[in-house]
């Protein structure tokens, strides 16, 4: 027997499973002195802990739920505390009804704090279920005045102290910042097509008078500005999930820009579109970005957050680029010849870029 | 697309960027509403609010009284031990992670005991490797086998934590210390194993099929095993066709082996993303017809419906929850798990392919090996792909699923 176990857990192995996860909801406000709130239990995490089928009819009603109700509360009680920074606060807590997530029925209790004092430091001590269940978790948000946290807690990391006053929804923000330069710096296609729009004002087009270096600036900044304005309008749209696209059509579109940026910079006698291009193209970009904001998750910071950090973080690595690049192209143009052979150069790679792009990225 | 922006400049940047604000604040207290559900109460005593597992039979009446037992007796090592055997091989059929948690309760009594009895340290190990603690389960098998040089059930699962952790020598070590321990069969397949994976899948393959030819020769729990290794074997190799029906024999004998027995959730799983790798959503969708609703299962009905067009909200919803941890990347248990939904569900590569690297840490058979790899084309990302590529380089590993997506990779 012992060793035909052994042989099945080989099998066993790798399917470790989320399969209904044991996880509480806890919500807390701080008001001055008092704290209210909600703690979400499932009630099959409370079937585990005290029982709650009485008639063993592998049913929880709502009837036998309501007949446990003084139990839980004390459970909950028992093992739940919440404290200024020298005193436990008078906690109360009352079940009256329930809700869903994710498919599965939870308790619904009131929480009502009374502290002695406003308290400057919050601190929340959980030790639900962990005695039945190691992995069971905890996700817990203390908030105050608009503002708020969360954490995670678990049977090693218990407890959670919050600094009142620093409650910031602005504190998540320098991660969002480095994330958007990130992604700017490693999506070649933005830096492509940004590099596109550039080449053509700087180097000028064939044959025609170059523009002055000051009215090439101010050409510039019209283009990026454009640009920003464009991908932040879409950006914040998507992510507040105002608009939707598939992201394989916005990839593909994306790199239909880059191709379409590199032919028109080489076309003869096509007029340049400028600020009018980088801000059609820059609405799909922004939703690029947009996806990419999405895929990492607002890991507790608060949407809007997210989306400011990621966007300033986007506009930085962006000018980082510009202003990079733009020297570079205004010491090239004076030599003889050049402009030419870079501009002809640039956009070809760029161009070739983007049909292997396109390629890759068109639904199969 | 171009007449809106001349309006929007014709509007002014600042005019602009305020609108842009105001409707994103707008939208955040929208959000902020939806995302915490309103809580109701029920309008009826007698309504059912949530449906527990059944747990009739046999396994449960025995799980039942072994309770009993240790609840006379809290420190029994037998019947702690029998009684986290029980819930553990409930878990591997059912895939409901609260059963381990049941099972590491029943063994509380020795939880920080650096030298418990050789039964209770071999389920801790089980337990530890069900959850990906793959470091606390060598501890603890690496003590039972210095006590007990001849325990099988230590050597096998210790093999099966190396091959999962890529370290191939330590696990052909153990499996050749099995071949005077345990059955010819058992040695020479925990041996296949690991040679499919090294650059010898072929033999290894030839090795198994030799293995089941014989009918009745093994017993049934062996050869649901033994025919799940000459599946995937055959399905590294290319052989669609032999792969299929070495799934469908190892189905096959797992309902031979009892009444009780179901297939498990790894089987299920496995023959599920066969199915779906050569687009047979609907077949796919048969098979897990009667599957317990573990979310690995539940991950692959998804993809069968997205692949035929009629993906479920409500189910991408459910998974959304279940797996939030894991997807945020503060659960690595379920990184793998977090992985497959992000890329084959939600079609969100570049987060599938940090979970996914994530999980290559922790776990590296081929189905792992997949993830980074399709992740990695589907983000434009070939460079991330590289702890991969080495794998596939130094190994040896000839699979030739993953051998074309690395020369897709490359290309």
């Amino acid at each position: 027997m012992k060793l035909i176990l052994g042989v099945l857990l080989l099998l066993a192995t790798s399917t470790a499973l989320a399969h209904d996860p044991s996880r509480s909801l806890l919500t807390l406000q701080v008001e001055r002195n008092e704290v209210h709130g909600r703690l979400d239990v499932s009630l099959r995490d409370l079937e585990d802990a005290i029982g709650l089928d009485a008639d063993g009819d592998y049913a929880i009603t709502w009837g036998e739920v309501q007949r446990r109700r003084a139990d839980v509360e004390r459970y909950v009680l028992q093992r739940l505390a919440v404290g200024g920074e020298d005193a436990p606060c008078a906690l109360g807590a009352s079940l009256g009804s329930v809700d869903a997530h994710g498919g599965a029925t939870y308790a619904v209790l009131d929480l009502r704090a009374t502290c002695v004092a406003p308290p400057r430091h919050l601190r929340v001590e959980y030790g639900l279920l962990f005695d039945i269940d190691g992995a069971h978790r905890s996700l817990v948000q203390i908030g105050s005045g608009g503002a708020a946290t969360t954490a995670v807690l678990s049977a090693e990391h218990p407890s959670i102290e919050v600094e009142v006053a620093k409650l910031s929804a602005w504190s998540g923000l320098g991660r969002f910042v480095t994330e958007g330069v990130w992604h700017i710096w490693h999506g070649y296609d933005h830096l492509a097509f940004v590099l596109l729009l550039l080449v053509p004002i700087v180097l000028g087009p064939r044959g025609a008078k170059q523009l002055g270096a000051r009215a090439a600036v101010g050409e510039i900044l019209r283009v990026v500005t454009a640009f920003t304005l464009a991908h932040s309008i879409t950006l914040a749209l998507a992510t507040l999930g105002l608009v939707s696209v598939p992201s394989r059509v916005i990839e593909s579109v994306i790199a239909l820009s880059v191709l379409i940026a590199a032919v028109l910079n080489v076309a003869p006698s096509v007029p340049r579109l400028g600020a009018r291009l980088a801000f059609c193209f820059g609405l799909v970009h922004g939703l690029g970005f947009a996806s990419a904001l999405r895929d990492l998750g607002t890991g507790g910071a608060g949407m809007l957050v997210s989306l400011a950090g990621f966007n300033l973080g986007v506009e930085a690595g962006q000018l980082a680029v510009v202003g990079t690049v733009m020297p570079v192209l205004f010491a090239v143009r004076q030599v003889r010849g050049w402009p030419q052979v870079l501009k002809w150069s640039c956009s070809t790679a760029c161009g070739a870029l983007a049909v292997v792009w396109i390629a890759q990225r068109l639904p199969r | 697309m171009c007449s809106e922006s001349l309006r929007v400049r014709r509007l002014g940047r600042r005019r602009a960027s305020a609108a842009v604000l105001c409707s994103a604040l707008f939208a955040l207290c929208a959000i902020e509403l939806a995302a915490f559900g309103a809580p109701f109460v029920p309008s009826d005593d007698s309504q059912v609010l949530e449906r527990l597992p059944a747990r009739t039979g046999r396994e449960w009446q025995a799980i039942a009284s072994l309770r009993a037992e240790l609840a006379r007796e809290p420190r029994a090592a037998s019947v702690a031990a029998e009684l986290a055997r029980r819930y553990l091989e409930l878990f591997r059929a059912e895939g409901e992670p609260r059963l381990v948690a049941y099972a590491q309760s029943a063994l509380a009594p020795w939880r920080d005991d650096r030298d418990p009895p050789l039964e209770i340290a071999q389920r801790r190990a089980e337990i530890a490797q069900s959850e990906h603690r793959f470091d606390d389960a060598v501890a603890d098998l690496k003590k039972v086998i210095e006590r007990d040089p001849r325990s099988v059930a230590a050597r096998l699962t210790l093999a099966s934590i190396d091959l999962v952790r890529a370290d191939y020598d330590a696990s052909r070590r153990e499996c050749s210390r099995l071949v005077l321990l345990a059955d010819a069969a058992v040695a020479g397949a925990c041996s296949s194993a690991v040679r499919a994976m090294t650059g010898e899948a072929g033999g290894a393959y030839q090795y198994l099929t030799h293995l089941v030819a014989e009918p009745g020769a093994l017993p049934p729990e062996l050869r649901v095993w033994i025919e799940t290794l000459a599946a995937e074997t055959a399905e590294a190799l290319g052989a669609w066709h032999n792969a299929e029906a070495h799934y469908r024999a190892a189905l096959a004998a797992a309902s031979a082996a009892g009444a009780d027995e179901r297939p498990s959730v790894y089987l299920l799983a496995a023959y599920a993303d066969f199915l779906l790798r050569a687009h047979r959503p609907a077949d796919a969708l048969a098979l897990l017809k009667d599957a317990p609703p573990a979310d690995a299962l539940t991950l692959r009905i998804a993809v069968a419906e997205k692949q035929l067009g009629r993906l479920d909200a409500a189910r991408v919803e459910s998974l959304s929850y279940r797996l939030q941890l894991a997807l945020d990347g503060l659960d690595t248990t379920h990184a793998r798990e977090a992985a497959y939904f992000a890329l084959y569900v939600l079609d969100k590569p570049e987060l599938a392919m940090k979970r996914a690297l994530a999980n290559w840490n922790v776990q590296r058979e081929p189905i792992d090996a997949r993830l980074v790899l399709e992740s990695a084309l589907a983000a434009h990302r070939a460079a991330d792909a590289r702890p991969v590529l080495e794998w596939l380089a130094t190994s040896g590993c000839e699979h030739v699923d993953l051998q074309q997506l690395e020369r897709r990779l490359g290309s």
